[in-house]
């Protein structure tokens, strides 16, 4: 009879240390499935990783920043992709076809990104946190806002506009994880366009 | 020791839960305010329920028949506002678009007096500061926002859970929240036309 094997897999001698971000938050992605995401610590996931503690900090500042992957940098995407739409088009428009951009991904990361949201979105234990990556990206559309209605970002209307797409695309999240079928850029989209047919009943 | 004798020894002035059913709200709002000013004081996580319920004169069974944990104490007077809302929206008139009776309950039911004002910025002051208490919160938020989805849900024929009552609840929710975000980061004037400004911004927005 074999041995009951441990919670978490010890990485064996010689096995290849993973070498990116990506493969890091893999592994730690089915480390959070197996034993839940409070129960699993850094040295966990940096055992089951190959590699050492410090080494997953170069990659992730704490633990509840491994769901978030790379977000600073699809921040920065997103808020080239607001400058570079031509101002002609309507404010709320351009902030629907940034965000469906902001949320389109390739087939094969799609599986990931549901595990990613479903964390992001059902762990208590992460919601505090979440809150301030959500201010980073309602900073971005704030921004955008601001500077297309002449106004700081901090003023009332862009800070709504911002609350109010944030609101729009967790909403349009909560959908998909529900509907192991659906098309997220689809539904983003949808979820736009819905909020605006609303102010006609 | 009896729990009603010690209460009356310690705290007099303190109405008594009437039997079974739903206590008394004023007395939850009393806990509210006395669990505000520990948490203020000595940080949330030092203050225990004993050491709250005595403050407050009752015991600890007694403090579980207002709240179901101690993060909860924080939140009793926005529970009463989740219940206004319902109420509010419930008897608006039919005739008002859906968007307009929602941004008019919500301003109806944030009528705050001065002194509750200090109070809800202490609140969102402990929140911010404590990530436990946070956490509570948005799970207090979900409610809010549930009734506002079962008011559209309601006008549109649909089901709450569905995608536009959803998105509705959220957005609502969202403009509500940098309203008072707004209020509490400058300090002057009235919540209630900050209110109303974020509900309008967010229609004009989707106007244009």
């Amino acid at each position: 009879m074999r041995p009951v094997p441990t919670a978490v897999p010890v990485a064996r001698a010689g096995r290849k240390p993973v070498t990116s971000r990506a493969d890091l938050e893999h592994v730690a992605f089915d480390l959070f499935d197996r034993q839940g995401f409070e129960r699993t610590t850094v040295d966990d996931i940096a055992r089951a990783a190959g590699i050492g503690r410090r080494t997953f900090f170069r990659y992730f500042p704490s633990k509840n920043d491994v769901p978030w992957g790379n977000f600073d940098t699809e921040l920065d995407r997103m808020r080239l992709r607001l400058d570079a739409l031509p101002p002609q088009l309507p404010l709320m428009e351009a902030i629907r076809v940034a965000i469906v951009d902001f949320n389109t991904f390739a087939p094969e990361q799609i599986g990931w990104h549901r595990r990613r949201m479903r964390l992001i979105l059902q762990t208590p234990a992460l919601q505090a946190h979440s809150t301030l990556r959500y201010a980073a990206w309602r900073q971005v559309i704030d921004e955008f806002v601001g500077e297309r209605t002449g106004q700081c970002a901090d003023a009332l209307a862009p800070r709504t506009i911002g609350y109010v797409a944030l609101g729009v695309a967790i909403a349009a999240y909560e959908q998909w994880l529900e509907t192991e079928e659906a098309d997220l850029s689809n539904l983003m989209d949808s979820a736009m366009r819905q909020l605006a047919a609303a102010f006609a009943w | 020791m009896d729990d009603a004798g010690k209460t009356v020894a310690v705290a007099p002035d303190l109405p008594q839960p009437a039997g079974p059913g739903r206590p008394p709200s004023t007395t939850r709002h009393q806990l509210q305010d006395i669990a505000m000013d520990m948490f203020s004081a000595h940080g949330y996580d030092e203050v225990t329920i004993e050491a709250l319920a005595a403050a407050a004169g009752i015991s600890r069974r007694t403090f579980f028949r207002y709240f179901s944990s101690k993060a909860d104490a924080l939140m009793a007077d926005f529970d009463t506002d989740v219940e206004r809302l319902r109420s509010v929206l419930a008897g608006s008139d039919p005739d008002l678009p859906m968007m307009d009776a929602i941004r008019h309950a919500v301003v109806a039911v944030n009528d705050y007096r001065t002194d509750d004002l200090a109070r809800l910025r202490q609140r969102m002051q402990l929140q911010h500061d404590n990530p436990a208490l946070l956490a509570n919160g948005i799970l207090h938020y979900e409610e809010w926002q549930a009734v506002v989805a079962e008011f559209a849900a309601g006008r549109l024929g649909q089901a709450a859970g569905d995608m536009l009552p959803q998105v509705i609840a959220r957005s609502v929710f969202g403009a509500a929240y940098a309203g008072f975000m707004s209020w509490l980061a400058d300090e002057r004037g009235d919540l209630g036309p900050r209110l109303d400004g974020a509900l309008r911004a967010m229609a004009e927005a989707l106007r244009d």
